[in-house]
């Protein structure tokens, strides 16, 4: 930086500060009054204008102690959190959650320390840049976008953390419970140990859910199979064999690849009812491999033309047939690749819902998702069906994890269809 | 249906009063009638009235044991010439039809943008190394890699407006005064300066559900695009003592244009095509009928394959539009 400019006008630099500081004493405040809210089902809220107000304070007092470049300090930061919990014990009358100290002390310390920390902590990480009397519009856009990324990190982690809460600890409730107070998601174990677990246990007993994870992880399997058996020779040709029409081929394997299900859905249905594969994991076994041969085509082919063609060459130079050089160099090259597709196919598979929904009637042949599906009717509790859709998203949650690096290298380089 | 036949054997014992013209009962005791041609959509109930002898209470067969064999052949529909646009007329020509299609361009339009704008911010986020970024990167993906079930469930739950999570927080915060019902009003008034706008309510959760859904897809394509900017350009932009505004605006943004400019072309096709999310969510209730859910409810709902596909025939045709473009404005490099 060769030229560090005019610096702002101190004031300029405090007003900054105490906005920022009030934007996160009511973001902090609004994150922990919910969350104890959900975690305990107690009756919390927060009170916003006094958070707002001590927020304000936090920050301009954090900043107008940042004089220098230290990365720690001490005092000062005791200063900044100290005056945001004074100021909101005081602007709310002693329960900057709507609860008093003798009301429940512990939920009253907990939410009190915790929204004081967390904003001390956010406010000091994100006016790190600031230097009072010094600062540039460097600084200040380095402040911003600090305090930008931490909203970032809190948004993206409610949206994905409240649904993903909520879908486990409303499969281990009844309805009832949530419907006499939808806050309290927590367990209750009056019916014994396995008393939340119930509903998974009736999924297994009664709704016969062994067999349709049975249909699912084999629909999901021979699916993979198939499209590989196809999918490998054919993007192999596109990439390398050169015949009449090959790009005309290419683009339209993604041609395909746009095709909406729901169009399909009606001629399929209209052929297959009168074949008999209508109601049949037969029927699925068709349309699976077929709605996932463009993706694995698409992936395949990208990896494939990557894959050095002096090597091949080689090969073929020392008297190796076409399909020796495909088995013998190029798939053990593409390993990587084949784990993501097959990875991605069998998500793909496991995933669908429309065909299954639209195909099968007979309880025995249910997929997995079709089983779920039947389960939202009024007449079966809530919970069931909360515990269904954990059934069916913990295996592809687990292999993901396991294979998280796969996916996401075959999902950005094939162009992924959802 | 042509040439319609029934026949069935009647139990021992049971003597019919009576029988219909077309039908004949021989000395097995099989019934056989001749109900001729049906023309679609007719049904026919045969009533027999019979005399009950003593044999037949003394040694009673249940009627039903016996299969009744029904018979009679038909054209295959979809194996003959005869064509019509009746359903085309039937599908378009309804004022209904109109709303529809603006309900898919505003959904289709918001989720895609919706989505990419998450995408680009997530990636933001995460183009920086910090301690857990990869354990907070496969987190992220979770809307993405649950099965659809499992996420339209769960904002049905959350969102319920009586045992839902969600209204008791807002109206424990003071924030609403009753339970919204998100998926079930089609639109709410918003005061804004004294102004009274409409929201369509069911539609906006809609897009945010497929803005949620899809915007881990993005945002891995921006952050791997993201990855690949060489880093010398921001260096040199540091030694001039580029903002950090600034490099974003400068460079980063048009950096990613391209990859933007693609994702939104694909994500625009595949949101247009979606039938699964809104069809779980609201069953193209409460303002939030679109093209595919159109199809569903033409072919399946209300049973008519022909105007259904009529529908889909449409889908198809606008596809086709949207996919020639993207083949036209996508750039070589880009290629996804």
């Amino acid at each position: 930086m060769n030229a560090p400019s005019r610096f702002d006008r101190p004031l300029a630099t405090l007003v900054l500060a105490a906005i920022n500081g009030a934007f996160w004493g009511l973001i902090v405040s609004i994150v922990i009054g919910a969350g104890l809210a959900l975690l305990t089902g107690l009756e919390l809220r927060p009170l916003l204008g006094p958070a707002l107000l001590a927020g304000l304070g936090c920050g301009a007092v954090h900043a107008f102690f940042r004089r220098d470049a230290l990365a720690w300090h001490a005092p000062q930061s005791l200063a900044s959190a100290g005056v945001f919990a004074a100021l909101a014990l005081a602007l709310s009358l002693g329960r900057p959650y709507a609860v008093t100290v003798t009301e429940n002390p512990m939920i009253w310390l907990v939410a009190l320390a915790a929204g004081t920390a967390g904003t001390q902590w956010v406010i000091a990480a994100s006016q790190h840049p600031i230097r009072f009397g010094q600062m540039n519009r460097f600084r200040r856009e380095q402040a911003m976008m600090l305090s930008l990324r931490a909203f970032g990190f809190v948004f993206f982690g409610v949206i994905v953390m409240l649904p993903l809460y909520v879908l486990v600890m409303t499969s281990l409730k009844t309805q009832q419970a949530l419907l006499a107070n939808p806050l309290d998601l927590l367990p209750s174990f009056e019916n014994g140990l396995l008393g939340p677990l119930r509903s998974y246990i009736e999924l297994f007993e009664v709704y016969n859910f062994g067999r349709y994870i049975w249909n699912s992880a084999l629909i999901s399997v021979a699916t993979v199979v198939i499209t590989l058996l196809f999918a490998v020779p054919g993007s192999y040709a596109v990439s390398w064999l050169s015949f009449p029409g090959r790009s005309t081929m290419s683009r339209s394997i993604l041609m395909i690849y746009l095709v909406p299900a729901i169009v399909l859905v009606i001629p399929l249905y209209a052929i297959f009812a009168k074949l008999g594969l209508r109601d049949s994991l037969w029927g699925l076994l068709v349309v699976y491999p077929a709605t996932t041969l463009p993706v694995a085509l698409y992936m395949l082919q990208g990896y494939f033309r990557g894959v050095p063609a002096e090597l091949e060459e080689a090969g073929l130079m020392d008297g190796c047939s076409r399909l020796r050089v495909i088995w013998s160099i190029t798939l053990p090259l593409s390993v990587p690749a084949l784990a993501s597709v097959s990875l991605y196919v069998f998500m793909i598979a496991w995933n669908e819902f429309l065909f299954a929904f639209m195909f099968l009637d007979d309880p025995k042949m249910f997929t997995l998702s079709r089983g779920v599906v039947s389960l939202d009717s009024s007449e079966v509790p809530r919970q069931h069906l909360m515990a269904g859709a954990v059934v069916s998203t913990m295996p592809i949650v687990v292999i993901f994890l396991w294979a998280e690096r796969f996916m996401v290298q075959g999902l950005t380089s094939g162009g992924v269809k959802g | 249906m042509l040439s319609v036949t029934l026949s069935d054997v009647v139990p021992a014992g049971l003597d019919p009063l009576e029988l219909d013209p077309r039908c004949t009962l021989d000395a097995m005791r099989q019934l056989f009638c001749d109900l001729g041609d049906f023309p679609p959509g007719q049904s026919e109930t045969l009533d027999i009235p019979v005399r009950v002898s003593q044999s037949f209470v003394d040694n009673p067969v249940n009627a039903k044991d016996s299969d009744v064999v029904v018979n009679g052949s038909s054209i295959n529909p979809l194996l003959t010439t005869e064509l019509t646009f009746d359903n085309f007329r039937r599908v378009f020509g309804v004022r209904e039809f109109g709303t529809v299609l603006w309900t898919t361009f505003v959904y289709t339009i918001g989720g895609t943008a919706g989505a990419l704008v998450l995408g680009l911010f997530a990636a933001l986020l995460l183009n920086q190394t910090f301690r857990g970024r990869a354990v907070f990167r496969g987190f992220l993906l979770f809307p993405f890699v649950a099965p659809v079930i499992a996420a339209a469930f769960t904002w049905i739950v959350l969102l319920d407006p009586f045992s839902g999570s969600l209204n008791a927080l807002l109206m424990q915060m003071g924030a609403v005064d009753e339970p919204i019902n998100f998926f079930g009003v089609r639109s709410v008034d918003v005061q804004v300066f004294g102004l009274t706008i409409p929201v369509p309510m069911a539609l906006s959760v809609v897009i945010a559900f497929e803005a949620w859904r899809y915007f881990p897809l993005s945002f891995l394509f921006i952050l791997a695009r993201m990855q690949s900017i060489p880093q010398d350009m921001y260096e040199a932009a540091d030694m001039d003592g580029a903002s950090p505004f600034q490099k974003f605006w400068a460079l980063s943004l048009p950096q990613l244009m391209g990859i933007m400019a693609v994702l939104f072309l694909l994500r625009f096709i595949w949101t247009f095509n979606k039938f699964d999310d809104i069809f779980l969510l609201t069953g193209g209730n409460a303002g939030t009928r679109t093209l595919t859910v159109q199809v569903y409810e033409q072919a399946f709902a209300l049973s008519n394959l022909g105007a259904g596909a009529a529908v889909a025939v449409l889908v198809f045709v606008l596809l086709a539009l949207f996919a020639a473009v993207y083949f036209r404005a996508m750039p070589e490099e880009e290629g996804l």
